[in-house]
């Protein structure tokens, strides 16, 4: 069965950006370079940095924007680690609409998950962020991508 | 013709002007792992409330707004242990600053249309980890109160508080100012120093305070902790 979450190449990278600036044009002109910064995000674990240069949110909190496509009906994990701060991740649905969030895996834990099942089929964008302002540093992000199955094997008759 | 919540989402980006990090440098962050287990005091029931008794985390009903994800903490206050299964019920306005649902007129006054549904209205039970989350839109403002989020929380059908909750002014003006669905009203008449249920004092809206985390301007998250004892909460704000 073809894998139904398509691990995007680094390739795509710019296009993805390009057709964000395409429909948020205004956008991509007034926020500044940094939060035109999105990055694929493939099946498996990615090394990143949360940087004073990434995405400002509101609060004053860095973040960095990842994405991948996905299958309506698609189970997925996202998780993010860090040792250097305390992580938050949140969902957003191809129109970007914020559904899911995730502040701490489990008590007394700082890293963060999110399992959701993907409720429209196109490009879902993950937030990793820190959970307050002025927390930088190393983090992984993860993604579990449905793993393909393999169709169960006939018995041949001769 | 109604807007849909991607016309609306790409109206806010192709036409405005968006200072994220001015409203950042505004906005005092607040560290959602401080205080965490401080009593939540009660506030207001309000005339706007309504048994709609629907358990649903989208809560928008079609409502267009900014798209906001509420996602509220409940705590033991004296032991700090997340609760598992207790009821969140939340009510506010649309994006216009109107309530749904056959109420008090004075909550939708001239809304014949708003009477008839039950929009940005909803219950959640927390999740073992102590964790409800409601899809909703960004509340609008009606005179004399500052924007707010009503909610009630019950344990096996016993209410143990009932507040309020609000956002940064910071944050509220630049929505209203800049976000096509609120832009037909952008100046409000009341913020939270100036509301008479908070108290008129910047200060004493701390405890009710949303954090949130406004995303490339077109996306808003916002979080609460709300800690409870085994009985109703008695201090008021």
């Amino acid at each position: 069965m073809q894998r139904v979450i398509k691990a995007e190449g680094r390739r795509q990278q710019a296009e993805v950006v390009s057709y964000f600036c395409l429909l948020l044009s205004a956008f991509c002109l007034s926020s500044g370079a940094d939060c035109t910064a999105i990055s694929a995000l493939a099946c498996g674990t990615t090394a990143a940095s949360l940087t004073s240069s990434d995405c400002t949110a509101s609060d004053g909190s860095q973040y960095r924007l990842w994405q991948f496509s996905g299958k309506s009906g698609d189970s997925v994990t996202i998780e993010m680690h860090s040792t250097a701060f305390d992580t938050y991740l949140a969902l957003l649905d191809p129109s970007g609409v914020p559904v899911a969030d995730s502040d701490d895996a489990a008590a007394g834990v700082t890293d963060s998950t999110i399992t959701f099942t993907l409720t429209t089929t196109g490009t879902w964008t993950v937030v990793a962020n820190s959970l307050a302002a002025s927390q930088t540093g190393n983090y992984t992000i993860s993604l579990s991508c449905p793993s393909a199955t393999t169709p169960r094997r006939r018995a041949v008759v001769h | 013709m109604p807007v849909n919540r991607r016309e609306l989402l790409l109206g806010v980006a192709a036409g405005f002007s968006l200072p994220v990090k001015a409203i950042a440098q505004a906005i005092t962050p607040l560290d959602i792992t401080k205080n965490v287990c401080t009593l939540t005091c009660a506030q207001t029931l309000g005339p706007c409330y309504y048994a709609a008794n629907l358990i649903r985390q989208d809560i928008t009903e079609g409502e267009v707004g900014l798209p906001t994800l509420i996602s509220f903490l409940v705590v033991d206050a004296d032991t700090c242990v997340p609760i598992e299964n207790a009821a969140i019920d939340i009510w506010h306005t649309n994006a216009k600053g109107v309530y749904s649902a056959p109420i008090n007129q004075m909550c939708n006054p001239g809304d014949a249309l708003a009477r008839t549904k039950t929009f940005t209205r909803g219950i959640q039970m927390t999740d073992p980890r102590g964790w409800a989350h409601f899809n909703t839109v960004f509340p609008g403002w009606y005179s004399g109160r500052t924007t707010h989020i009503h909610a009630t929380v019950r344990r096996n059908g016993s209410e143990m508080v009932t507040t309020q909750f609000y956002f940064d002014d910071s944050l509220t003006n630049f929505i209203y100012k800049n976000h096509v669905n609120y832009l037909s009203r952008p100046n409000r008449d009341t913020t939270n120093s100036s509301d008479n249920v908070i108290g008129g004092a910047a200060s004493r809206v701390a405890p009710f305070l949303f954090t949130t985390k406004l995303i490339n301007d077109r996306s808003l998250v916002a979080l609460k902790v709300i800690a409870i004892r085994s009985s109703r909460t008695t201090c008021n704000a």
